[in-house]
């Protein structure tokens, strides 16, 4: 196992190969970000109202009804880039010609408001930390105009995909420390997958989400391999923070966080006390900054400490109210959250007019782009199917045959089972709330990205499946797979918006 | 690689009609019924060059072929014009046209109804405001480029289009660098994962 260094000297230790993939994170992020039209990344549209109101007021938006909810400026932009017309209906390409590319210029050359938006909408009630971060890009920005700001802020984006991608790597080296090929294929496996990629290219809390997501299980696996030090609680504490204050999503992965930490303690052995001092730091670092948001955000902005409803998701274009049944209950929202993730038991009753784990998830996580209107010929779904069935089958046959291994490591596989379900539960009570008060389906393949790590592992696992002396070269044609399957995403995308 | 550089070749030459552009209404409903003889005109915001055909949705309210035929006229002179002889009933129709040279703003198209049934046109009730008509319905009018083409045949016009609708100060070359960038991607991945092998 590498040593433990911390701080800037661990950084500079680091794995040329980690960087690289890092990198390979980011350029993949920059590609889809410069492929994608404006404003066509899911929820964009109110996620760069709510950067703009933070750079423009320094405060994040307060939610005021008789406000408007996006700026003079992106109205304009939105209305000649034909914004919405465009969503949702796929045969409306980009702007085509350059006689509407003239009319797009002239309109967004005027001087026009930027800071009148900071009415409700779907991102209002989020926390400001991702949006604070993505205000530095705006204003950093050599041009003031709205269209050359999402540029500079989905290149920002971009710097969260490529720590997403190196904290994979990092958290692949603790999980399977003697295999140094498996933190490359694993790391590789996520730059390429296509809906990341995709999100990653735009202006979305989700990016920080899914890097800080990634850096909670780094350090939950470093915490577990190399012991709750205060520097490893203080790591984990600092992802809960962080996470919270990038997205409420990530509320759902708390219980998984406290008992990583429980189980971490337990697991101390000799060094309770280290571990007892690795807790405390995760507690202090976890709650200080969440008790100086709240504050703020109460008393100084006046906002609600939290929404009505965690989820303040989006209406994906194309989806419609699914023809679901409606109701709520703890029984009704345990079936719910059930039939979302698996196949419906006998003694419950059908909540679905189609199989999510299929169409939502599966679907999803191949390939349903931009307001989830565009996706591949159902054919490609089926043929996916049956790869990701034989990497499964390989999967299988890696665990059975490392099996002795697994109860010596249950209390690291039940922390990241738990954060994981944690996150799988609050998305299926969020989404039967939006749909008892919307009509809409809420669920999209993107809520679930924050367990790359796990998809990552799940990766490597199929690799060893086809034993040792084999994984590497399975591996490859994995990532190869991948890159096929990220360069055939940009095509269809490009037919989408250009073709 | 060899089996991903295939695929790729094989999508690129899939030939099919190709949108020149389009008026921008969703087909949401039935928004307009000609009998036989009635017409329906249209200002767009534009007529996009090289349009030689224009597709619409339709349905035939009776029997027998739908014909429909389109000029589309500019500041009093005809700049195209075109009718289908006889198409069997489908929900959409493509009407050929003599190809227009480049793009034209403003425009009136005007839609008739040259079969003996009632034919409904696709469109949308609600006004657009840069569709040229406020407060009334609009039927989708979809431009289609001449013949059936590839990806390569119409690179030039990919090309140009991803330069559009952004900041971007690459201007045409935005895809060929956007190519550039995934080669130098690919072949970072590429190098790593070599390394990986015995």
């Amino acid at each position: 196992m590498p040593p433990l260094k911390g701080g800037l000297a661990g950084l500079m230790a680091l794995p040329r190969a980690a960087w690289l993939c890092a990198a390979i994170g980011a350029l993949t992020a920059i590609t889809w970000g410069l492929l994608i039209p404006p404003f066509q990344v899911a929820d964009e549209t109110v996620h760069t109202s709510y950067v703009q109101y933070l750079a423009e007021h320094g405060r994040p938006p307060p939610g005021d009804r008789s406000r408007p909810s996006l700026s003079d400026e992106q109205v304009v932009t939105m209305k000649w880039l034909r914004t919405a017309e465009i969503v949702g209906n796929p045969r409306n390409r980009s702007v085509m010609t350059d006689l509407e590319q003239a009319r797009l210029t002239i309109a967004t050359q005027r001087r026009l408001a930027r800071g009148n938006a900071g009415g409700p909408n779907e991102a209002t009630s989020q926390p400001p930390l991702y949006y604070a971060l993505e205000a530095i890009p705006y204003r950093l920005s050599p041009s003031r105009r709205l269209l050359d700001r999402i540029v500079v802020m989905r290149l920002g984006s971009a710097l969260f995909a490529a720590g997403t991608v190196l904290f994979v790597y990092l958290f692949l080296r603790e999980v399977f420390p003697r295999r140094a090929w498996a933190w490359t294929v694993g790391a590789l496996s996520v730059a390429f997958q296509p809906t990341f990629g995709y999100v990653a290219g735009g202006v979305t809390p989700d990016n920080l989400l899914f890097c800080v997501s990634a850096g909670l299980f780094f350090a939950v696996a470093r915490a577990f391999r190399r012991g709750l030090t205060p520097g490893v609680g203080a790591a984990i504490g600092a992802a809960t923070s962080i996470g919270i204050l990038s997205k409420l999503t990530f509320v759902g992965m708390l219980p998984g966080v406290f008992l990583a930490l429980a189980l971490a303690l337990s697991a101390s052995g000799p060094h309770q006390n280290m571990a007892r001092r690795g807790a405390l730091a995760a507690a202090v670092t976890a709650v200080v900054p969440l008790t100086l948001y709240i504050a703020v955000n109460g008393l100084l902005w006046h906002r609600a400490v939290f929404p009505a409803a965690l989820h303040s998701g989006a209406v994906a274009a194309g989806d419609g109210s699914g023809g679901i049944t409606r109701g709520s209950n703890l029984t009704y929202g345990l079936s719910y959250t059930w039939q979302l993730y698996l196949p419906r038991l006998p003694f419950m009753v059908d909540l679905f007019a189609y199989f999510p784990p299929y169409e939502t998830w599966w679907k999803g996580f191949i390939g349903r782009f931009g307001w989830l209107d565009f996706g591949f010929p159902l054919m490609v779904y089926k043929l996916a199917l049956g790869v990701g069935i034989a990497l499964a089958g390989l999967g299988i046959r890696a665990v059975a045959r490392y099996r002795r291994r697994v109860p010596g490591r249950w209390r690291e596989i039940a922390a990241y089972g738990a954060i994981a379900l944690g996150l799988m539960v609050e998305i299926g009570f969020a989404g039967l709330d939006y749909r008892n008060s919307t009509g809409y389906i809420f669920e999209q393949a993107r809520y679930l990205l924050p367990l790359l790590p796990l998809y990552a592992a799940a990766i490597v696992l199929s690799a060893y499946g086809a034993g040792d002396r084999r994984a590497p070269l399975v591996g490859a044609v994995i990532v190869i797979g991948a890159m096929a399957h990220d360069i055939f995403s940009q095509l269809l995308t490009i037919s989408r918006y250009y073709g | 690689m060899l089996i991903v550089v295939a695929g790729i070749g094989v999508v690129l030459l899939q030939r099919k009609p190709r949108q020149a552009d389009s008026n921008y209404v969703n087909e949401t409903a039935y928004v307009e019924t000609l009998s036989s003889g009635q017409r329906l005109c249209e200002s767009p915001y534009l007529i996009p060059g090289r349009a030689a055909a224009l597709r619409l949705g339709v349905l035939s309210r009776g029997v027998g072929a739908v014909r429909l035929a389109v000029s589309v006229t500019r500041r009093g002179r005809v700049v195209t014009t075109g009718s289908t002889l006889g198409q069997a009933a489908a929900t959409q129709i493509i009407v050929p046209l003599r190809p227009v040279p480049r793009t034209l703003s403003l425009p009136r198209v005007c839609i008739t109804n040259t079969g003996t049934a009632p034919i409904s046109l696709a469109g949308s009730k609600s006004a657009l405001p840069t569709s040229g008509r406020r407060g009334t319905v609009d039927a989708r009018l979809e431009w289609l480029r001449p013949g059936r083409e590839n990806w390569l045949n119409i690179s030039d016009a990919v090309t140009s289009r991803v330069a559009l609708g952004r900041a971007n100060p690459f201007g045409v070359l935005l895809l060929p660098i956007l190519g550039v960038l995934t080669v130098i991607t690919f072949g970072i991945a590429l190098g790593l994962i070599g390394r990986l092998l015995p």
